[in-house]
């Protein structure tokens, strides 16, 4: 009988969700510590980082642009627009880095200053500067922090040739994904897996083909095993991810300039019906496993281009094809 | 020139015209990124963003969907829902960032076309447009005639349960006061009233013993008759978060569901024996010693009587009854009973059954048993359905035998209260109960009925039955949205309007009361449940004066102890209160029982109950048993999700479930339109074939009124103490239907 084994048993369906934040680096937990920030001392609970010093004695100054503000997120070190100098370790990215006892801490460390600008001009550089035509306009964390940061001219430029852009997915009902705005924060890829726990999202590919892409393989969002709950266009920072109908609530009103517009091509919806209805997790799950093991849909396949073939039709109610 | 040549042209125009428009727009940021610095480009853009949010309206209120009480940011440019966000953390303590797909994207309803804008009466040509003054004279003519003539009790109130606190309150006060009947109820009867019956007997509260914390933090689930990733999906979305990280979940269900999927246990039940599986459960836990004894000393009476009464369900006896296994049974009870704490939650595959009251009494002995109610992480945890179905359907009083707080009408005292408030005399006898005032008005004993959102005609049990009645009725007052097929049968059709349009209170399924803001003005000349009601009573006669809804509630607070402490400047400093709330500075109630049970001696009451078959059972031929429910992309009966395409590009017909093997044995594929008949009616909807249902079950969801699932139910077998119809069993057959049924045809030309 199965209770005669006392280790508590997690269901193997959660072993077959990617966690999303597998590579985060782990926090100590069981001891407090007191540090200093720019000279002033903070007293901290076990388990803080050096940002949770930082927010305590200068809340906002630092962009830290992948953190997000709750557990099952980050923390993650992208980015590294966090990074701070310390006495002992030299610079650090503080949203991921332990506050240790003893540690003193200085934010305008001019090693720091350099690599904060340096880092944010990066993201901006791989960022496609769309912004009067962005659904997040005005609410942009990227938009903010480079203006916060008096960014006047990148130093590697911004993303702007068209040609080289992603179509815009505009295949879901309700989110739209601009991979050509993504910062490549995670934070999505957490939401989706660690707070939603439904294992449809992940990050693929290498270096400069890094993408969000879906674990089943799937090309596109309608084709995703996505519940459409929200959480991933909740947390994103920039326009990578938006909720559908607010996309150009922001731009500039003229006529012509649209996100859709701006970016030039677009996935559009396929008349597909979504079928089963109340699918089985397990075989969404088993689908994607097949795909990996095919090669179809790998990390480091994934890519626009790759068309429908890397989805099995698995529509048995005939619809689209 | 033919059409198509025509569109042909407009659409080259149309796409002549577009691509010019993209070209300007990408000329235009050239010379912008050309002529510009990037620093100058992210001011003057953010200049732009700030101007046009500026325009939009922001509003925190509480979501409309289901009870789980998640609350948000509204984004609306004055006529449209345009998104929904986050809202400040100690504005959301239920749901944080969390949301699911309805909440967060299905407001297209809110905007639709075929709102009601204007009242409407009934006149030889169909329905008139009418001004406000004219349909409340009509209404009052229409009610004051059936009055006259047949007495109050001729009348009856539906209420309902997506309206706020304050209009259910109204509404009970309207049934009271204003006609002088108790026949008013409300959709609770459709779904949780036998949890609100057996609760009330064995710990005191009908309504769930937990706070949030609790379902977080709890290291075991015993979860029932609740497709909770579907129906309930953020309780989901945490209880999943919670066994990931090592709780125990165990999930009894007859069918395989999502959250089964995650679950350290599934046992695989039969529809309409769940009273008998979880006695078993019981019992195992009493032989074996592994009950909380202190606890049972302490804080219940009643165990020796249960320990006999269970003695009957031996784990062959269970098996025999519900198929499940003994090593099923014995694995789930050591499990729930040797966890340090477990939440027992459930909805409506436990309730609606015509013996609903004893499943969910034998699952409150369970919880009891093990020492489970009234300490952190552990509780009962009915998972309630309408968004405000615990305080509007309950706690409001809406109901044929109680008034606000759970007071008894019964009871003189209880009533003398209300009558020196309200001015009135309140009739001692109980009303009639939803599903009753249908049975009633069979008999003409109801003639004339005002239903309040509630599209009756598609969510009753045996819904020919349900219309016939509506059809048959004097006079019938509908205040709705829409024109929905309940609305078809009106004299009078009062246009109402959504929650996004309204103020007010929403209590959530964990008791807590959270304020409604409005955040767009009413579409049309649609008026808030509330205005009509106040406006209704004064153009009666009453001195109704209600300007605000916070008035409402300061009044119903000083009649309703447990909402006593309640007022909406408290909700909007504290973030919300779960009741029991007597006073102004008692700070709410996060858990019940944590001291005593609210009964007369302060002790649970450990209630035997035996077992009972379902009122229908499958025979020869009859051989299949019919479930029903909701999935996650529809709400009830679509009046809210019927209008949003995304929505129904999901699903846009009910279905089937039919096990492959039962498939194979009626020679039926996947999607193939399937004759599913009852002894009352008969359907025709797409199969879709899964293992989730047993071989012996199938399963229709209740969405659609052209495939409705209701044509099947009875509208007679009802749950003893709460009235409540066996939507959970229907005896059915099954046949490959020949031809095509309407709505699979309909998708396979679309998807062409």
């Amino acid at each position: 009988m199965s209770t005669d084994d006392p280790t508590p048993r997690i269901p193997e369906i959660f072993e077959a969700i990617d966690t999303g934040t597998a590579s985060d680096p782990s926090l100590p937990r069981d001891e407090s510590a007191r540090v200093t920030v720019d000279g002033e001392p903070v007293e901290l609970a076990a388990g803080a980082t050096v940002l949770d010093a930082i927010q305590k004695v200068k809340p906002d100054s630092l962009p830290a642009l992948c953190q997000y503000d709750h557990p099952d997120i980050g923390p993650r070190s992208e980015c590294r627009t966090c990074v701070v100098g310390t006495d002992s370790h030299g610079i650090v990215p503080s949203c991921s880095y332990p506050a240790k006892d003893g540690m003193a801490v200085q934010i305008d460390d001019p090693r720091a200053v350099e690599a904060r600008s340096v880092n944010l001009d990066l993201v901006l550089g791989n960022h496609n500067l769309r912004c009067t035509t962005c659904g997040k306009n005005g609410r942009c964390e990227l938009q903010d922090t480079a203006i916060d940061e008096a960014v006047e001219t990148p130093r590697y430029g911004v993303f702007d040739d068209r040609s080289a852009y992603e179509p815009i997915d505009d295949t879901s009902s309700f989110i739209q994904i601009d991979r050509n705005k993504c910062i490549l924060c995670n934070r999505c890829v957490e939401a989706c897996n660690d707070i939603q726990v439904e294992g449809v999202l992940r990050m693929e590919g290498s270096g400069a083909d890094t993408r969000i892409g879906f674990q089943s393989g799937a090309e596109t969002m309608e084709e995703s095993t996505c519940v459409s709950c929200g959480h991933c266009v909740t947390v994103c920072p920039t326009g990578a991810l938006v909720e559908k109908g607010f996309e150009d609530a922001t731009t500039i009103p003229l006529p012509g300039f649209t996100q859709k517009n701006s970016v030039g091509s677009v996935i559009e919806a396929s008349d597909r019906r979504r079928r089963p209805v109340t699918p089985a997790k397990r075989d969404e799950l088993a689908k994607s496993t097949d795909e990996l093991d095919s090669g179809t849909g790998s990390p480091d396949q994934g890519h626009a281009g790759d068309g429908e073939d890397g989805v099995p039709d698995v529509d048995p109610w005939g619809g689209g094809a | 020139m033919s059409d198509e040549d025509l569109s042909g042209v407009a659409g080259m125009m149309q796409r002549a015209k577009a691509k010019a428009l993209q070209n300007i727009e990408h000329v235009a940021e050239g010379v912008a990124a050309e002529t510009l610095s990037e620093g100058t480009l992210f001011r003057i853009a953010e200049s732009i963003g700030e101007k046009r949010l500026a325009d939009l309206h922001v509003t925190d209120t509480t979501c409309g969907y289901c009870a789980v009480g998640c609350r948000f940011d509204v984004f609306t440019d004055g006529e449209k829902v345009l998104a929904v966000r986050p809202t400040a953390e100690e504005n959301a303590p239920v749901n944080g960032i969390s949301t699911c797909v309805k909440g967060k994207f299905s407001y297209d309803y809110v905007h639709s076309d075929d709102r009601l804008t204007t009242p409407l009466v009934r006149t030889d040509d169909g329905f008139t447009p009418v001004s406000w003054e004219t349909a409340y004279d009509t209404v009052r003519e229409g009610l004051d005639g059936i009055r006259q003539e047949h007495g109050p009790d001729a009348l009856s109130v539906i209420s309902s349960s997506k309206a706020t606190n304050e209009e259910n309150y109204l509404m009970g006060k309207f049934a009271r006061q204003v006609l002088g009947t108790n026949n008013v109820d409300n959709c609770n009867r459709l779904c949780h009233a036998p949890t609100v019956a057996a609760l009330a007997n064995v710990v005191g509260y009908g309504a769930a013993s937990v706070c949030m914390a609790d379902l977080e933090d709890t290291d075991c689930y015993l979860i029932t008759g609740s497709n909770t990733t579907e129906a309930h999906p953020v309780i989901a979305t945490r209880i999943k978060q919670n066994v990931r990280d090592g709780a125990d979940l165990v999930v009894f269900d007859p069918r395989e569901i999502q959250l089964a999927e995650y679950a350290t246990h599934y046992s695989q039940s039969q529809p309409g024996y769940d009273a008998a599986w979880i006695n078993g459960i019981t019992r195992y836990i009493i032989e074996h010693d592994l009950y909380d004894a202190a606890f049972i000393e302490d804080r219940t009476t009643g165990f020796s009587a249960l320990t006999e009464s269970v003695q009957e369900f031996t784990p062959e006896r269970v098996e025999e009854v519900t198929g499940v296994p003994p090593e099923e049974i014995a694995a789930a009870a050591e499990t729930i009973a040797t966890a340090d704490k477990c939440v027992f939650g459930w909805t409506l595959g436990l309730t609606e059954h015509s013996h609903g009251t004893e499943n969910v009494t034998a699952m409150a002995n369970l919880a009891l048993i093990t020492g489970n109610v009234g300490k952190p992480g552990a509780g009962l945890s009915p998972f309630r359905g309408q968004n405000n179905v615990q305080g509007g359907g309950g706690d409001m009083g809406p109901l044929p035998d109680n008034l606000p707080g759970y007071q008894d009408v019964g009871d003189p005292e209880v009533r003398e209260k209300f009558e020196d408030a309200w001015e009135c005399e309140i009739p001692s006898a109980y009303g009639h109960r939803t599903t009753e005032m249908f049975l009633a008005a069979e008999r003409d004993e109801i003639r004339g009925m005002y239903i309040i959102g509630e599209n009756a005609a598609v969510s009753e049990p045996n819904v020919q039955h349900a219309g016939e009645v509506l059809s048959d009725l004097e006079f019938l007052v509908v205040q709705d949205l829409f024109l929905n097929e309940t609305a078809e049968y009106a004299d009078v059709v009062l246009p109402a309007v959504t929650h996004v349009e309204k103020s007010g209170t929403f209590t959530n399924t964990t008791r807590r009361v959270q304020l409604v803001n409005q955040a767009m003005p009413p579409r049309g000349d649609a008026k808030p449940d509330w205005v009509i009601l106040t406006e209704l009573a004064q153009r009666i006669g009453y001195e109704w004066d209600y300007t605000d809804p916070a008035e409402i509630m300061e009044e119903l607070r000083q009649l309703t102890p447990i909402y006593g402490g309640i007022t909406h400047d408290r909700l909007a400093r504290e973030g919300g209160l779960q009741w029991p709330c007597p006073d102004l500075d008692h700070p709410g109630t996060d858990r019940l029982y944590s001291e005593s049970f609210n009964t007369r001696d302060g002790q649970a009451n450990l209630t035997p109950v035996g077992w009972s078959d379902p009122a229908d059972q499958p025979d020869d031929e009859y051989p299949f048993t019919l479930t029903t429910g909701r999935v996650l992309y529809q709400y009830h009966t679509g009046t809210m999700t019927h209008r949003e395409p995304g929505i129904t590009d999901y699903v846009e017909s009910d279905f089937v479930e039919l096990h492959p093997a039962t498939a194979a044995n009626y020679g039926i594929a996947d999607g193939d339109p399937v004759r599913v008949e009852s002894r009352v009616g008969e359907i025709v909807v797409p199969a879709q074939i899964t293992e989730r249902p047993g071989e012996d079950t199938v399963f229709i969801p209740m969405h659609f009124s052209a495939t409705a699932v209701n044509r099947l139910t009875h509208e007679d077998h009802l749950d003893e103490p709460s009235a409540t119809p066996e939507y959970k069993v229907t005896a059915v057959r099954i046949t490959p239907h020949e031809g095509e049924s309407a709505p699979i045809s309909a998708s396979e030309e679309s998807a062409e």
